[in-house]
């Protein structure tokens, strides 16, 4: 039995139980590419890896708060979620985040080369959806969640979820239908 | 449910397609890379927030801005001479120590059987307790380090393989029962795979057959149960409930609530309901019970906690050597969070380096049973 032949769930149990450094770097590994995904799609370009860190940070100091039958996986996103929320109030600009952060995904955009023009587009688009809409595309459509563990992490019900998805699925759809 | 079961339930099936398009190019947009150093940049955070969180205390005390500049130099002096003092002798004990508790882990390893087991026969023990206490080793192993878990891997195929088809591990009468709680305990703490949540799956349908009407179990025909055995069957059901196991809720509680009915006011258990038997062992593993098990309910936590209290103005006190008491009592002080009764009851049990010839139950176990749980009692 290896560190990297275990599960999330034994993985972080050994962090919880003995502060297991190892087993928690195997985590980091494994999912430190889809909380940096969380916050790059979330329209963060420049500091994605510093909430990264914060985000594993967050994890760590919350391991005894760890339940074996919680899937990490939820547990990580709900303590991405919460960075996210810090870092909001943090920079004090909750009303002109989506401005701010469309511009800084446009000037990205002018100064990239090689980005395909569906990847500028889509962008654009995930853009054009509020924060509570962006979180679930994000938990339902690319971390591929079931819409229960996307309701325990954003702590709303599944009824929500399903029309926060509908509305912004259609949002994208027709912001895509008018490139 | 999810993006996609979601999907087909829209009535127009245009935006059906459509969405489901949607998703997919959503889907199959390239992601950016993490930086080639991020993981180690992430560890280096990790490492240097745990060990300011271990040295929290002494900042905080150095810090207090109600000092006056002279006290606080003063004090300063003071601290940095104790601490100079106390790392000389600290550091030759755990020295001594450390060499002795890694010894025990080193001492399982070199003595694991090919089969993954542990045998306690060779070793002075009982051979009817071999599956137990080949999963005590195991756990001690688990809970040692990563550098162990293949061994761990190994002992758990072999306690999956004597697994035998109505979900028992050997044995008869007590030993089976004893072997039974402890295996599933450690099968549930180690759990990894689908293969291994089987098996737990399996042992805890043999626990819950065995469960009495009134919650409880016992070995001893027409009894309603013990509470020794009650709290190991209810710790091993509560752990494989955390490791996915399902309705094992209700007879958790039933064991629980027969479990309380032991303990009295003072926090003192009984061992049987209708008996006066009372022993340091069975408060231990009655009320680590209560705490973890029993977490969700107030009641029971209080009455774990009362347990605890009684407990620990006794174990000061304890005249025999009982490395398996005092183990128990270290995971029930631990839970209980009385961090500095943990402390000194280590350093009682590493201090009296006990053999299995002067233990109490050293001829059960043997030398295999004392490394085991010299090693769980560093642990736990």
């Amino acid at each position: 039995m290896k560190l990297n032949t275990l599960e999330d769930e034994a993985l972080m149990e050994r962090v919880r139980d003995f502060d297991d450094r190892a087993a928690f770097a195997e985590i980091v590994k494994r999912h430190q590419k889809i909380i940096l995904n969380f916050y790059y799609r979330s329209g963060v370009q420049y500091d994605c890896e510093d909430l990264v860190q914060k985000t594993f940070l967050r994890l760590y100091r919350s391991r005894q708060r760890y339940k074996k039958s919680a899937k990490l996986k939820t547990f990580l996103f709900l303590m991405a979620r919460q960075v996210w929320i810090d870092e909001l109030r943090k920079r004090s600009r909750m009303q002109n985040l989506k401005k701010e952060f469309q511009s800084e995904s446009q000037d990205y955009a002018e100064s990239a080369i090689g980005i395909s023009d569906a990847r500028l587009d889509m962008e654009k688009a995930l853009a054009q959806l509020n924060e509570e809409m962006r979180l679930v595309v994000e938990l339902g459509v690319y971390q591929g969640l079931p819409y229960a563990e996307i309701s325990e992490i954003l702590s709303i019900p599944v009824g929500t979820v399903k029309s926060r998805m509908f509305n912004a699925l259609k949002k994208l759809r027709v912001f895509l239908e008018g490139q | 449910m999810n993006v996609i079961t979601h999907i087909n339930q829209f009535e127009n099936a245009k935006d059906v397609e459509a969405f489901k398009g949607l998703v997919q190019t959503l889907r199959s947009l390239p992601e950016i890379e993490p930086s080639a150093y991020l993981t180690q940049r992430i560890m280096n955070a990790v490492n240097d927030d745990g060990n300011s969180q271990k040295d929290d205390m002494f900042y905080r005390s150095s810090r207090n801005p109600s000092l006056k500049p002279w006290l606080g130099a003063a004090a300063a002096a003071a601290v940095v001479l104790a601490l100079f003092v106390f790392r000389s002798v600290f550091i030759t004990q755990m020295h001594v120590a450390n060499s002795t508790l890694s010894d025990n882990e080193e001492w399982l390893a070199r003595f694991q059987e090919v089969d993954g087991s542990w045998n306690p026969a060779r070793h002075g023990g009982a051979k009817v307790y071999q599956p137990a206490l080949t999963a005590l080793s195991a756990l001690a192993l688990y809970q040692a380090g990563s550098d162990y878990l293949p061994q761990v891997e190994l002992a758990c195929n072999y306690l999956q393989k004597i697994q035998q088809r109505n979900g028992t591990f050997g044995g008869e009468g007590r030993e089976s029962f004893y072997n039974q709680a402890i295996v599933t305990f450690v099968l549930a703490r180690t759990t990894v795979n689908a293969t291994e949540r089987d098996a737990l799956q399996l042992a805890c349908s043999a626990i819950t057959t065995a469960q009495t009407v009134e919650g409880g179990w016992d070995y001893v025909p027409d009894s309603e149960g013990n509470a020794a055995i009650t709290s190991w069957q209810i710790q091993a059901l509560a752990a494989a409930r955390d490791a996915g196991v399902p309705d094992l809720d209700v007879s958790i509680k039933k064991g629980l609530r027969w479990l309380r009915s032991v303990t009295d006011d003072r926090g003192a258990v009984s061992y049987k309901r209708d008996s006066r038997q009372m022993s340091d062992t069975v408060s231990a593993l009655t009320a680590e019970t209560l705490l973890t098990a029993g977490a969700d309910f107030p009641e029971l936590s209080t009455a774990g906690h009362r347990v605890v209290e009684a407990l620990k103005n006794k174990c000061s006190s304890s005249e025999n050597n009982d490395l398996y008491r005092d183990c128990m009592s270290v995971r029930a002080f631990k839970s209980a969070g009385e961090i500095d009764t943990v402390a000194l009851l280590k350093k009682r049990v590493f201090a009296s380096a006990s053999t299995a010839d002067d233990d109490q139950w050293g001829k059960v176990g043997g030398r295999l049973y004392m490394k085991s749980l010299y090693s769980l009692t560093r642990t736990f």
